[in-house]
């Protein structure tokens, strides 16, 4: 199995498609896109949901970031806050923050030259409550062009709303990137 | 099968001030995921935890410190960092009736030696934090403080294998 470390254990290989336990930790979905947007519309019942995203690559220098569907995916919607810090190796450090962006945003910046991929992770807190706001909270690394960056922080989508579907893209459009892999677990308490 | 999350214990309360779940840490695994979700009711500034032997003790009173990255969306950052305090800090509801979720991940709470936790909570502000329990004593349970009420508040633990 290969797969990215979080918290120090492997959470799970990439390119399986089915479902796969690991434990308490089960495989919902793995997808990888080109030229596209990345929905996931099938959440199970889950109150947590851990996502690792792989590989994004953007159109044109931009952010990455998602909005969330209380239809099935056949809309998404606006106004999410988040607050971020933003960390370049270079030395300087970013608050990158909003009450009411079209898109959650996860990172920033992520430009189009060879090297700048970026990588992390998610977790998603009490999407299918219809009585609870849907929370996050997320890491990612990347590099902006030659740089060296991360970008940490918390969004949250602060309606109440049974959510069953999340779109991953660029802009604050979420519109479709260039690359990505994305896999979505859930966290099962049993 | 793999096994590399492992659940432990799931437990819930509704109106309390504060909450204690005990038997989560034993020698059957270093690194824990422990996911505190609810509301902490109106009028809470932060929440804030602490670890308890098996005995139901504080195993480090007065000797939590903890580094913190606080994540306002419509302020400027802060750190709030604190030293020698009874208890740290893990999400911040501001002062109005939020709802927040955590995820708090502690490294070797069972072994006879400092408790290591990383967190990051979202609520009405975000929070990026690790703290420490200076403290050699065994670890078994947590408390859970509000200065208000929990409505509710839900403790989910995984072992990570």
């Amino acid at each position: 199995m290969v797969g990215p470390t979080s918290f120090g254990y492997q959470v799970a290989g990439f390119g399986g498609g089915t479902a796969v336990s690991l434990g308490s930790l089960e495989l919902i979905d793995t997808q990888s896109v080109s030229s596209a947007v990345c929905d996931f519309t099938s959440l199970g019942d889950y109150d947590i949901h851990f996502l690792t995203f792989f590989d994004i690559e953007v159109t044109t220098q931009t952010e990455f970031g998602y909005r969330l569907s209380d239809d099935g995916g056949t809309s998404f919607e606006t106004g999410y806050a988040f607050a971020n810090q933003r960390g370049n190796a270079s030395g300087t450090f970013d608050e990158r923050k909003s009450t009411g962006q079209n898109s959650a945003r996860i990172l920033g910046d992520l430009t189009t030259a060879s090297t700048s991929r970026g990588s992390g992770y998610v977790y998603f807190y009490s999407l299918g409550d219809s009585a609870k706001y849907s929370f996050s909270t997320s890491h990612a690394t990347f590099m902006q062009g030659t740089t060296y960056t991360m970008e940490f922080g918390s969004q949250a989508y602060a309606t109440a709303s049974t959510i069953n579907g999340i779109r991953f893209g660029e802009g604050t459009g979420v519109t479709a990137l260039t690359t990505g892999t994305f896999s979505l677990y859930g966290i099962k308490e049993s | 099968m793999s096994t590399n999350l492992q659940f432990i214990k799931s437990e819930s309360a509704d109106n309390v001030s504060s909450f204690t779940i005990t038997d989560i840490f034993s020698d059957s695994y270093d690194v824990y995921q422990v996911y505190v979700t609810g509301n902490g009711s109106s009028s809470v500034s932060s929440l804030a935890a602490e670890f308890l032997d098996s005995g139901g003790s504080d195993i480090a009173q007065g000797n939590y410190d903890t580094a913190i990255r606080r994540l306002d969306p419509s302020s400027t950052f802060s750190s709030p960092n604190t030293e020698s305090a009874n208890s740290f800090e893990y999400v911040y509801p501001s002062s109005t009736d939020n709802d927040f979720a955590s995820l708090i991940t502690v490294y070797n709470p069972y072994e006879t030696e400092y408790t290591f936790a990383t967190i990051q909570s979202m609520s009405n502000q975000g929070s990026k934090a690790i703290a420490i329990a200076k403290s050699t004593t065994s670890a078994t349970g947590m408390k859970f403080y509000a200065n208000q009420n929990y409505t509710p508040i839900v403790v989910s633990v995984f072992g990570v294998k």
